[in-house]
């Protein structure tokens, strides 16, 4: 394993069949990638897609049939489409997305009611394989497709794009998602916020991860206000036998700047406070997991308090030729939400050491709780069964029919129970490659609540929930 | 010629006759170092040593003075007090390339950057305390002799958990068949940013105790040993003094 190859392939889930139970797909930067179909009681039955060198997956129900149909990065190539027709897959075009790109987004980001692909290159790699072809190629960059009746049309936001995260999240603070590029090596991450009718750049953060590799979204105090989590690479300073393995590393990395800027290689997590966002990371031992890729936020322990889960690792024979394989071992790392504080928790066994890369939560048993899945480089993935005791809990799913996105994506959704406001938000990917379920998982300690779902139009509607349930929420309206 | 007691820590440090001397060679040093700086391709801290070098000679027959004629308690003070001066100037340099001139920490070594590792380190606070300890028994002592010593004692401290992290680090990288490496120098202590305190969750409450960068938690070590060695100086500087 040498160079990029290390960076690996991501993991999606959602139910592709209306079964109601969730599928998985494995996406895979070597061989085909996988469709596990949940027979249920955790019994999945796989089926190859003949696709070749997939990174990024995200299941999103493209053509508004109701049926979630697949999609995925390439590293060396455009989005490609699988048509979902009754459980059948169709590879189809995505007229007029025509960019190579690493990693994806699909959001309804102006609340028009469709969904529009957002779209960011990792040009190192297209420069390793393409060579001159690069220079002189359309090149790669952050694009916007924005979704009409004859395909894609696309605006080009940036010329070049380092990308390991893409995200939207309201990074400006006016009501509205802004889009956030996470790039690796020197180039700044980029912000863009809808204004005046066009794309605008902006500079969101007084300080963030220097190499993001994946974005998540929670809401780690239940005051119905989303927090941005950032990982990045940064070893946990206790462990010196993990460190040494680090030196060589952290010796080139600083040796090659000449003077500080806002950008540090660490885990950042991005809070709202008074006078804008504020990185608490550290503040909250969350700065240093390791080599991370994939993190996400979710309920694990169903207290009604978002936990969050990293995934780490790395091999590279390059870089880490003193290691055996080349392969620098760290474990994933789950802390526990503790109202508002963070702890380490090691006896929830998820702390794995195959070297991770894509991760997804999702409740795969339907027993209420969030399991998860881990896609490993070079070694199988991991499906983790969740057997911690909590609290009752919710399901909802949100369904906007008459409007080309059919799951809401980019609808929030708030649980008003016990004084607490529970913040979700129906996303399709998150985290490093991934692809979010669009089904949001909530505790519920007093057995009920009231939901108040902000459509992604704006528009606001009420529910009373009670625990045990996976609610479907349907908006009748035409956008 | 046997010089005047002193009254004041002005007094005590004052070249005194070798003030000229001082002066003169101090110029010649700057202009030799600027010259193997500038002309000759010499880092920062090899200009600094030639500069060093060059006042080390008014410095030394000042001192031995201090000796002859103040005693040895006296001669003691006013080298640590030189010495930890030129510390605390080096300490404060790195500030300002840290926070002033916004290099990273591996740019932000002082003036003689190559003397900036651990084993330097602890045996300068070892000397310290040793000086320290030396002047209390002489007479250093009252409020701000006492809290001089424990000042440096927990600086020493500091220092010694440095070093023993730094040499199992180094036993860690010998393992991999690595050695080298610059940044090795670098660890967290416990104070400061991923420091030891920090890492076990105390003291977290306490403005910078767990948050503030190796450089500056540094900056305030000497501040705070520079500062009460100053005071403690001025009030017992009587009884530290035996003219011959």
């Amino acid at each position: 394993m040498r160079g990029f190859d290390g960076n690996g392939a991501g993991v999606g889930l959602g139910d592709l069949n209306n079964d109601g139970l969730i599928e998985i797909v494995l996406a895979s930067q070597v061989g085909e990638a996988s469709v596990f179909w949940n027979q249920g009681q955790l019994r999945f039955e796989r089926e190859a897609l003949p696709t070749e060198g997939t990174k990024a997956v995200a299941l999103v129900d493209v053509d508004a049939d109701g049926w979630l149909d697949i999609t995925f990065t390439h590293n060396n190539s455009y989005p490609s489409y699988w048509r979902n027709q009754n459980g059948r897959f169709v590879q189809q075009r995505l007229e007029g997305v025509r960019h190579p790109a690493f990693v994806f987004l699909w959001d309804d980001l102006l609340g028009r009611g469709r969904l529009d692909l957002v779209t960011a290159s990792y040009d190192p790699i297209l420069e390793a394989e393409n060579r001159d072809g690069f220079l002189f190629g359309r090149g790669a960059g952050v694009f916007l497709y924005e979704a009409g009746p004859q395909g894609y049309t696309e605006q080009r936001l940036y010329p070049k794009a380092f990308a390991l995260g893409l995200v939207a999240f309201d990074a400006d603070l006016d009501g509205q998602r802004d889009l956030i590029v996470g790039n690796d090596f020197d180039l700044p991450d980029m912000a863009w916020r809808w204004d005046d009718g066009t794309w605008q750049q902006f500079q969101p953060f007084r300080q963030f991860s220097k190499h993001p590799m994946g974005f998540a979204l929670g809401d780690i105090q239940n005051d119905g206000v989303p927090e941005l989590f950032s990982t990045d690479m940064k070893p946990d300073f206790r462990d010196l036998k993990t460190l040494a393995t680090w030196m060589p590393l952290l010796e080139r990395g600083y040796k090659k700047f000449r003077t500080q800027g806002p950008q540090k290689t660490e885990n950042m997590l991005q809070v709202r406070q008074a006078q804008g966002f504020r990185n608490m990371a550290y503040a909250l031992g969350l700065d240093a997991t390791g080599w991370s890729w994939s993190a996400k936020f979710g309920d694990l322990d169903s207290d009604g308090w978002q936990d969050l889960y990293v995934v780490n690792g790395m091999m590279d024979i390059e870089q880490f030729p003193y290691l055996p394989g080349g392969e620098l071992i760290e474990e994933n790392r789950v802390f526990r939400n503790q109202r508002g504080r963070f702890e380490h928790q090691p006896d929830w066994k998820l702390g794995s050491k195959r070297s991770a890369r894509g991760m997804s939560m999702a409740d795969l048993d339907n027993d209420g709780d969030l399991d998860i899945v881990v896609n490993n480089l070079s070694s199988p993935a991991q499906l983790f069964e969740n057997r911690l005791c909590g609290h009752p809990t919710l399901e909802v799913e949100l369904r906007w029919p008459q409007s080309q996105n059919t799951r809401a994506i980019g609808a929030a959704v708030i649980l008003h129970s016990n004084g607490w406001r529970q913040w979700r938000q129906v996303t399709a990917t998150s985290g490093y490659l991934s692809g979010d379920a669009p089904r949001l998982h909530f505790a519920l300690p007093q057995e009920e609540g009231w939901l108040e779902v902000v459509w992604p139009d704006g528009k606001r509607s009420w529910q009373a929930a009670r625990a045990g349930q996976l609610l479907t929420l349907i908006r009748r309206e035409t956008p | 010629m046997s010089p005047t007691p002193p009254r004041s820590l002005a007094g005590l440090l004052s070249f005194r006759v070798y003030r000229e001397l001082l002066l003169l060679l101090g110029a010649l040093g700057l202009v030799l170092a600027g010259v193997g700086v500038y002309g000759a391709g010499l880092p920062v801290w090899g200009g600094t040593l030639v500069f060093l070098g060059v006042v080390a000679v008014p410095v030394g027959l000042k001192w031995w003075d201090d000796f002859r004629c103040l005693g040895a308690a006296a001669f003691v003070l006013s080298a640590l007090l030189m010495l930890q001066g030129f510390h605390f100037l080096e300490h404060t340099v790195q500030m300002v390339q840290y926070y002033l001139l916004n290099r990273p920490p591996i740019l932000s070594q002082g003036l003689i950057s190559s003397l900036n590792v651990e084993w330097v380190h602890f045996l300068w606070n070892v000397f310290v305390l040793s000086m320290v300890i030396f002047l209390l028994r002489r007479g250093l002592r009252g409020f701000w002799g006492w809290a001089l010593l424990g000042w440096t004692t927990a600086h020493t401290l500091e220092h010694a958990y440095l070093l023993l992290r730094y040499l199992q680090l180094q036993a860690e990288l010998g393992a991999l068949g690595l050695s080298g490496f610059q940044v090795a120098q670098a660890l967290p202590g416990i104070l400061g940013r991923d420091g030891w305190l920090a890492e076990n969750n105390l003291c977290t409450g306490v403005p910078g105790l767990t948050t503030l960068p190796r450089v500056a938690i540094h900056f305030l070590w000497n501040l705070g040993e520079t500062g009460l060695l100053v005071l403690a100086a001025h009030t017992q500087l009587a009884r530290l003094i035996q003219p011959r």
